[in-house]
């Protein structure tokens, strides 16, 4: 019955469990089921709709709504799906945002960890203070960083403007805080007798970290990496801004977002493009929706 | 090849094989590194290459003995430690000879070759099982530890650093996306890595004293570094550009004069020294003044004050509603918050295009409507309306897309909350005669009012930096703007870093009671 199990940012655990015996008698359940159900149906009509149509001929899908595809004749294509992976770019835009994900992904991990950890268990002076640092910056849109970000990429000696490096290192800025304040919510709630015992049997705190810590907190290094996944995978702000408008380097949202520009009417490109667009996301949600709902949860706050 | 940190440390401590591995895997990286990747006209011949794999895979032999045999100096380990011992020699004079790095001479150079004599220490005192060398320098004395291997963790650590800039270096140059992407994994996971272990190496090698006051200043060290130079720094920096013109400049004080019986605006003029020299406005508050008084700002303020309101409102009363009732349809319930959770996993832009099909006109006389939305409309016998074009409904339009996003998130959070309220509660508000509406109401919702209080501003946070969306279907025609896409398209599409600057502060001010409660909450926590 339990279904998700995930953890709010202050990282207590609350197990979804089944309903309320008791309250499902005094309500009346029927009108309750309906009314779920009706606003289940509203949710997901837009995004049928749009996975329908992808699999629609060009012709048909201008001379008739998507739901009547549903009837017999069924008449759906792969060729709006060849036509945008090929020709118009997504494809290669398809790589690049794995090329752009993957190592934004990666990068903050060790870092944060490394962080976390002191911040939960190593005594030092301004620990405080840096760790409300940490959560300041948690909640400071990102906004405020980019133009002066753009002006030091631009910088001759740097020159990180239209890099993926640069957009590595952004997204790694960016996704510190909420790393750093995911993990130290999981790393400080490990009971201190653990911590103890591991020092007093001649552990160094780098060898409790690595022994003991690290392995400790994988599900929260996979809730974060997942939540970051996503993030940087949905961005669009942050890869228009430092790699530019450039396409062989651009990333999906940026083709799509520009393929509705020059091609607003094709349903067809735009209704395929952007199921391509959501495929990886909704793998993830379909397969690791545990780590997704709780890295949704305490990253939900991010700048 | 197999140098180990640990082997001579006092004989009782005979388990080293992890800091082996490491070390095994620094020098392969180092050598790889060296010798391949940096430079691009490598002049190493074929036996050298064969001669580096002898010494890699000799290196990965060491540590596989390690692995296996934990108990101390056999004859085999001897061995091999010999061989990496002259394979190491026959390399340094190799790198040494041909300058594979440019500044070799340099820092470069300072760390390979005390990494080398300190490895070759190391080696020694390993072959000859005497680890009471070490007991010859005061400081050895005092860490129970070889002075080669302070030397050896110092001089490595100069050697990571430098590889590490040399990577970061390369994947700034190179465009070949495989190789950038091995590259960007290869530094983001052992690079990274190793400049933890040796600079952990180093302050382990240390008086206890300092040892103890530096090391948590290891671990947070590289964290402060990137949110200094990512966050702190660009948002002061921000700031101070929001007082400035377009280019990140000053701009001068303008005076009116008359040239020709015409008016012409100047800059003010003063003399220093003999020179005369622009008055520059150090205090200029143009950029706010557009913020604020600009006709395209004020709509987008309002819109953006619309935007926080409704989808804050409607979002979180939506998702409280439903995460009651899905408390009670039974085993159906995870389906259900599924469905309505979906829309997060979706992207800005992916859910524009799905609107905007769901919104989509059709322009000419009698072509069917293919947009649901204005079929349905068409269906209840009403004309088509170009949706994203009104101006008196293109903002709800857009507001509606966010709304269908964020739903599921507040309904996940406030499901589990309402779990938690404790089923005596409920029973004893029933038998005082309560409805469910009042025990909504009175009991629910007083009970969960933290819970609400987090997902309020947490959706606050995420509606005002709204861009995407607007960029993607309006682009901000048609009275759609919001403040972040007047942000963006200030500095990116126009050019003015100056207004782009302060209409970024404007957004940070807006969250900073957010920011104030955060830390409030944080003190309440650890209090």
């Amino acid at each position: 019955m339990s279904a998700i199990s995930f953890s709010t940012p202050a990282s207590q655990e609350i197990v979804v469990s089944g309903s309320r015996r008791s309250l499902r008698h005094v309500f009346s359940s029927a009108s309750v089921r309906v009314t779920v159900l009706i606003l289940c149906i509203l949710w997901s009509i837009p995004t049928f709709g749009l996975f329908v149509t992808s699999f629609r001929d060009p012709v048909d899908i201008n001379s008739s709504g998507w739901w009547t595809a549903l009837t017999p004749p069924y008449e759906f294509t792969f060729d709006n799906y060849n036509a945008v992976l090929n020709a118009d770019g997504m494809g290669i835009a398809f790589g690049n945002t794995f090329l752009v994900t993957i190592p934004s992904v990666i990068i903050p991990i060790t870092i944060a960890a490394f962080a976390a950890y002191a911040f939960a268990w190593l005594k030092f002076p301004g620990r405080d203070f840096l760790f409300a640092l940490v959560v300041v910056l948690l909640v400071v849109p990102l906004h405020t960083a980019l133009i002066p970000l753009l002006r030091l990429y631009s910088d001759p000696n740097i020159q990180l403007n239209g890099t993926y490096l640069g957009v590595w290192l952004a997204h790694t800025g960016f996704g510190l805080p909420m790393a750093v304040y995911l993990l130290y919510g999981y790393i400080s709630t490990i009971p201190k007798e653990i911590m103890e015992s591991a020092l007093i049997d001649g552990a160094s705190p780098y060898t409790a970290f690595t022994q003991l810590v690290l392995p400790l907190s994988v599900p929260a290094i996979a809730s974060f990496a997942i939540f970051q996944f996503l993030w940087v995978w949905n961005d669009l702000l942050v890869a228009l801004v430092f790699l530019g408008t450039r396409d062989d380097i651009a990333v999906i949202t940026r083709n799509l977002q520009e393929l509705v520009g020059s091609k607003g009417q094709n349903w067809e490109v735009l209704t395929a493009g952007a199921f391509v667009t959501m495929l990886v996301p909704l793998m993830i949600f379909l397969f690791l929706q545990r780590y997704f709902v709780r890295g949704l949860m305490a990253g939900s706050v991010k700048g | 090849m197999t140098l180990t940190t640990t082997s001579l440390t006092p004989p009782q401590k005979t388990a080293y094989h992890f800091t082996d591995f490491m070390s095994a895997v620094l020098l392969i990286f180092l050598q790889a590194g060296i010798l391949i990747g940096w430079n691009a006209n490598s002049s190493l011949t074929m036996p050298d290459f064969l001669l580096i794999t002898i010494g890699m895979v000799i290196g990965i032999i060491g540590v596989g003995l390690n692995l296996y045999d934990t108990s101390s100096r056999d004859i085999a380990k001897k061995i091999i430690f010999g061989a990496g011992l002259i394979l190491l020699l026959y390399f340094g004079s190799l790198f040494a000879q041909n300058s594979l790095i440019e500044d070799f001479s340099g820092l470069f150079g300072i760390g390979f070759w005390l990494s080398l004599v300190s490895a070759l220490g190391l080696c020694l005192q390993y072959i000859l099982a005497r680890p009471e060398i070490y007991s010859f320098s005061p400081l050895a004395q005092s860490i129970h530890k070889s002075p080669f291997e302070f030397i050896f963790s110092a001089s490595t650590l100069i050697l990571v650093t430098l590889n590490l800039a040399q990577g970061i270096n390369f994947m700034r140059v190179n465009t070949n996306k495989l190789t950038l992407g091995v590259v960007a994994l290869g530094v983001g996971i052992f690079g990274i890595w190793l400049l933890f272990y040796f600079t952990n190496e180093l302050v382990e090698n240390l008086p206890e004293k300092l040892r103890d006051r530096l090391r948590p200043f290891v671990f947070v060290g590289p964290a402060i570094a990137i949110l200094t130079v990512f966050l702190v720094y660009p948002a002061i920096n921000t700031f101070l550009l929001s007082f400035r013109d377009a280019e990140g400049e000053f701009p001068c004080i303008r005076q009116t004069v008359i040239v020709n019986e015409r008016e012409r605006s100047v800059c003010a003029t003063e003399t220093i020294n003999g020179e005369e020299v622009e008055v520059k406005n150090y205090f200029y508050l143009g950029n706010y003044d557009y913020a604020f008084n600009n006709e395209a700002m004020r709509v987008a303020i309002r819109n953006n004050f619309m935007w926080l309101v409704l989808v804050t409102g409607v979002s979180v009363s939506l998702g409280l509603i439903i995460a009651v009732l899905v408390d009670r349809i039974g085993k159906w319930e995870s389906v259900a918050k599924s469905v309505i959770f979906l829309p997060m996993a979706i992207s800005a832009v992916g859910a524009s295009v799905i609107w905007g099909f769901m919104y989509f006109v059709q322009g000419k006389p009698n072509q069917p409507q293919i947009g649901l939305v204005n079929a349905i409309i068409v269906g209840l016998g009403n004309k088509p309306v170009n949706i994203l074009n009104d101006t008196n409904i293109n903002n709800f339009a857009l507001i509606i897309i966010m709304i269908w996003l964020i739903t599921g998130y507040c309904m996940v959070i406030l499901s589990a909350a309402v779990k938690g309220v404790p089923d005596e509660l409920l029973e004893a508000a029933r038998i005082d005669g309560a409805g469910e509406v009042r025990i909504f109401f009175n009991v629910i919702i007083p009970f969960i009012r933290g819970t609400i209080l987090v997902v309020i501003t947490t959706v606050f946070t995420m509606v005002l930096k709204v861009f995407d969306i607007v960029y993607t279907l309006t682009g901000g025609r048609r009275d759609t703007e919001v403040i972040a896409n007047r942000m963006f398209r200030s500095f990116f599409n126009e050019g003015d870093y100056g207004r782009g600057s302060a209409l970024a502060v404007v957004m940070l001010i807006a969250l900073l009671p957010i920011v104030f409660w955060n830390i409030h909450n944080l003190r309440k926590q650890r209090a």
